[in-house]
């Protein structure tokens, strides 16, 4: 019992003990913000990447491509039926885009089958379209939707799209339907109750005015006039018009008279009514990386800036098989339309990258098969290219990637997705021999198609963003190591400070054991008192590191706040991620919590051992 | 001779001290009765303290056995001594020697505390507690229980010490110069305690070099030399 009271009694009443707890605090709180901190980067990179690739990625080494790839794909299909979830090819090429807008923009085009891809990796999560309105999103040609009134007078989009916001709606959460909604650009509190009258009248009072001038990006241009219509009011202004809704004391003046998620272009005047339409000629679709066609705001949410369904120009630079960037075809051209945008939230990904059709592409850059004409050296024919000379061999089509996701049961961990991978490569050997064989009789052919299928490699994803997530991973053992280092210096003054401890209470101790205190007893004072240390240091400092962890992107806009941009620990261009990761693991708390449990035990234990060694006799003998 | 509580024979003890080997108990033999009142007497470096501290299992002598009530104190190791200097013996030191942090009841718990067990404490804790409250009441502490010793006086923290000394209700008090640090009227104030107890039954045993303290004992042991010389109503 005298040592739990003592142990508890020491603790209270000697302020000293107070400063190797708040030393075990601030380390424990350190090492979990670090191990979370990067911990939940390295998840991150490791997820993303993932996400982008599947489980396995055959790939070339060159950016012709590789041919093979649908007779592997259907090979590999039938004889791993159990273990391949699906196979789909890829193309990654690069071109340069063009807005409507004039802006262009450097590309990294991937050619991709929609459904596939969906089943391969994460693509579909990071659709924004496709999650309000799903099944809207595809490659094939189709025109632009426009906002427009219905004959009951609300604004809407063409039926299409209506019913799949529905079906959307029927399944989203309460919070899905929040975040969906939030989509206003100017919110200013109401402060005097005229306001609603003034707009009734259909006229805008000064203050009013001056608020919404100020608001406004270029006041001058702002040409506000108050119209109304149905129940709502609509702000004109030069570049057209926006809703004006009341909600909770507050006035939102809407992008948009149709306030559901996206950005969709509307009729010139709200007034006079127009049918929602698809307008415009069909031109394929597009899918562009979200950081490419949305500006980021500072709250990390995006401001779309481009209408849902716009036309843009996409520009290629098409390989011949040999490498050689072809020269009969020029530099191909293709109007398409802006049908959705992708985030997988690497920045380096979304700022560059644009999704087009796997055939469309493939087709666009020459990667189809064709006939060799046996003359013709160096700038080979495409397919389409007339049919009428079939004497020469037939090059196959080619791609640069296949894409490959197994069974979630092969995946669980590195050793079998390596022992699938293994498999995949073996019969890709298999595969690509056997046409190799069969090309026998085409020399120029199985020529062109030496250079790429040696360059074909069948890695896992993991494997394929090695050096990445190495890179990531030794950065995390490195800080947390180095910031463990520091914790030792935590230990050595839990250490000091009991040894202090008992140095000045030898006398003390001489009386405990007078009264009959065991050397153990003794000793096992100052370990409960190390351990309680850790304990209440622990606890502390894992409470403020998860809190600092939770809360970190907010503490970093404080800082922002008070000290403007330069403030700014975490760049999203620099770090890939937009949010700094604020994710606790139990176990690493734990963990840590448990580490300075011991560090404290481990620190006290020389004084513990001191104490044990007191003599009494000796103890007691001086005043 | 089942009337013998305690007895030591031919104790011998020496100290390094530097390069000399100090021998400060030469042979010593004495033996206690129950409830008897025992002054040891000696100059400074006699060797009584020593003696006070082998008798009460707080040290080990070179040679020689004490018995307790016929069972030999050094025999069990330490672990047997620990629990006899908890239950067995009780402590009376010159320098008071309370710990500074805990109040009055709480100091005069500290042996309960060490000899209980956290369980044993949770369901004695009651009984523990009135009795400690019941010597200090009889020492005159009453008023004191939260005090802390550095706000009690000299002779108001001797009584708390003897109060723990006899909180486990130990058959043998031991009383190293228990005035020593008084001045003459508290001094004899806490002899008056002592001889008290002793008419309550208590075998005590006190060392002192003050012959107006000795006389307070039934009896009296002088050492000098390492050596028992006189004795007095034996």
């Amino acid at each position: 019992m005298y040592k739990l009271f003592l142990c508890l009694r020491y603790l209270r009443k000697r302020l000293i003990a107070v400063f190797a707890m708040l030393a075990v605090w601030l380390c424990v709180a350190m090492v979990l913000i670090v191990m979370s901190v990067m911990g939940g980067f390295l998840d991150m990179v490791r997820d993303r990447s993932r996400g982008m690739l599947g489980d396995l990625v055959v790939e070339s080494a060159t950016l012709q491509g590789f041919p093979f790839y649908q007779e592997f794909i259907d090979e590999v299909k039938t004889r791993m039926p159990g273990e391949v979830v699906e196979a789909t090819p890829v193309i990654i090429t690069y071109g340069v885009l063009r807005f409507s807008n004039s802006q262009t923009k450097p590309v990294q085009v991937v050619g991709i089958r929609l459904e596939e891809t969906y089943r391969v990796n994460d693509f579909k999560s990071g659709l924004f379209y496709e999650k309000y309105y799903p099944g809207t999103t595809r490659f094939d040609s189709q025109a632009q939707p426009a906002v427009g009134l219905t004959r009951e007078g609300h604004y809407a989009l063409p039926p299409e799209l209506e019913a799949a916001r529905r079906q959307w709606e029927a399944t989203a959460s309460r919070q899905e339907f929040n975040d969906a909604w939030r989509y206003p650009l100017f919110q200013f509190p109401l402060e005097a109750k005229s306001y609603p009258r003034q707009l009734n009248r259909g006229e805008l009072g000064p203050e009013l005015r001056a608020a919404i001038t100020a608001y406004l990006p270029l006041p001058e241009q702002v040409e506000v006039g108050v119209a109304r219509k149905g129940k709502k009011w609509v702000l004109r202004h030069r570049f057209g018009w926006d809703t004006i809704r009341l909600e909770d004391g507050k006035l939102i003046i809407g992008r948009s008279p149709y306030a559901g998620p996206g950005y969709y272009s509307q009729p010139a005047s709200p007034v006079e009514g127009v049918e929602p339409v698809w307008s415009g000629r069909p031109l394929p679709g597009i899918i562009m990386g979200t950081d490419l066609c949305a500006e980021r705001l500072r709250s990390g949410e995006f401001e779309r800036v481009h209408y849902r369904g716009e036309q843009v120009q996409l520009t290629l630079v098409p390989f011949s098989d040999t490498g050689i960037i072809e020269r009969a075809t020029g530099m191909p051209s293709k109007l398409m339309r802006y049908v959705d945008d992708c985030r997988t939230g690497v920045y380096e990904i979304d700022s560059m990258s644009a999704y087009v059709d796997f055939d469309l592409l493939q087709d666009t850059v020459n990667m189809t098969s064709y006939v060799l004409t046996r003359t013709d050296e160096e700038p080979a024919e495409p397919a389409s290219a007339p049919a009428s000379a079939p004497a020469g061999p037939v090059m196959p089509a080619r791609t640069t990637q296949v894409q490959i996701k197994l069974a979630p049961a092969l995946t669980r961990t590195r050793e079998d997705i390596i022992a699938a991978r293994n498999r995949v490569h073996d019969l890709w050997r298999e595969v690509s021999e056997r046409k190799k064989a069969e090309l026998r009789d085409a020399p120029e052919v199985l020529a062109r198609i030496e250079g790429p299928l040696r360059w074909v490699r069948v890695q896992t994803w993991e494997e394929k963003q090695a050096r990445f997530i190495a890179a990531v991973e030794k950065e995390k053992y490195l800080v947390t190591f180095l910031f463990g280092i520091i914790s030792v210096v935590a230990v050595l003054l839990v250490g000091v400070i009991f040894y202090m401890i008992v140095q000045q209470k030898t006398r003390d101790i001489g009386i405990i054991k007078s009264v009959g205190a065991t050397s153990a007893g003794v000793a096992g004072i100052f370990l409960g008192y190390g351990a309680a240390v850790g304990v209440v240091g622990g606890a502390l400092g894992t409470a403020t590191g998860a809190l600092v962890v939770w809360f970190i992107n907010d503490i970093q806009d404080l800082l922002i706040s008070i000290g403007g941009q330069g403030a700014q620990v975490w760049n999203p261009e620099v770090y890939n991620f937009d949010k700094i990761p604020n994710v606790v693991k139990p176990l690493d708390a734990a963990g840590v919590y448990v580490v300075a449990i011991a560090a404290s035990v481990i620190g006290s234990l020389l004084a513990a051992w001191k104490a044990s060694r007191v003599w009494p006799v000796e103890a007691l003998r001086y005043e | 001779m089942s009337d013998v509580i305690l007895s030591a024979s031919g104790l011998n003890k020496s100290y390094q001290l530097g390069s000399a080997v100090i021998r400060v108990l030469k042979g010593v033999s004495i033996s206690l009765r129950h409830g008897e009142f025992v002054a040891v007497m000696g100059a400074s470096g006699s060797g009584k303290s020593t003696l006070l501290h082998l008798l009460g299992a707080l040290d080990v002598p070179d040679s020689g056995t004490v018995r307790f009530e016929g069972r030999d104190v050094f025999a069990g190791g330490n672990a047997q001594r620990d629990r006899l200097r908890n239950a067995t013996f009780g402590f009376v030191f010159q320098f008071y020697h309370l710990l500074p942090e805990l109040n009055v009841l709480e100091n005069v718990l500290l042996p309960c505390m060490v000899g209980n067990g956290v369980l044993a404490w949770l369901s004695r804790r009651g009984e523990l507690r009135r009795h400690a409250r019941d010597l200090l009441e009889r020492l005159g502490l009453a008023e004191r229980l939260k005090h802390r010793p550095s706000e009690l006086s000299g002779g108001e923290r001797q009584r708390v010490a003897i109060a723990r000394a006899l909180a486990n209700r130990p058959p043998v008090l031991l009383a190293d110069e228990p005035t020593g640090n008084l001045d003459a009227a508290t001094g004899k104030e806490i002899l008056s305690v002592l001889k008290t107890l002793n008419q309550e039954g208590q075998t005590i045993v006190m060392v002192t070099h003050d012959p107006q303290v000795a006389a307070a004992a039934h009896r009296i042991v002088s050492l000098v030399d390492g050596r028992i010389v006189t004795k007095k109503g034996d």
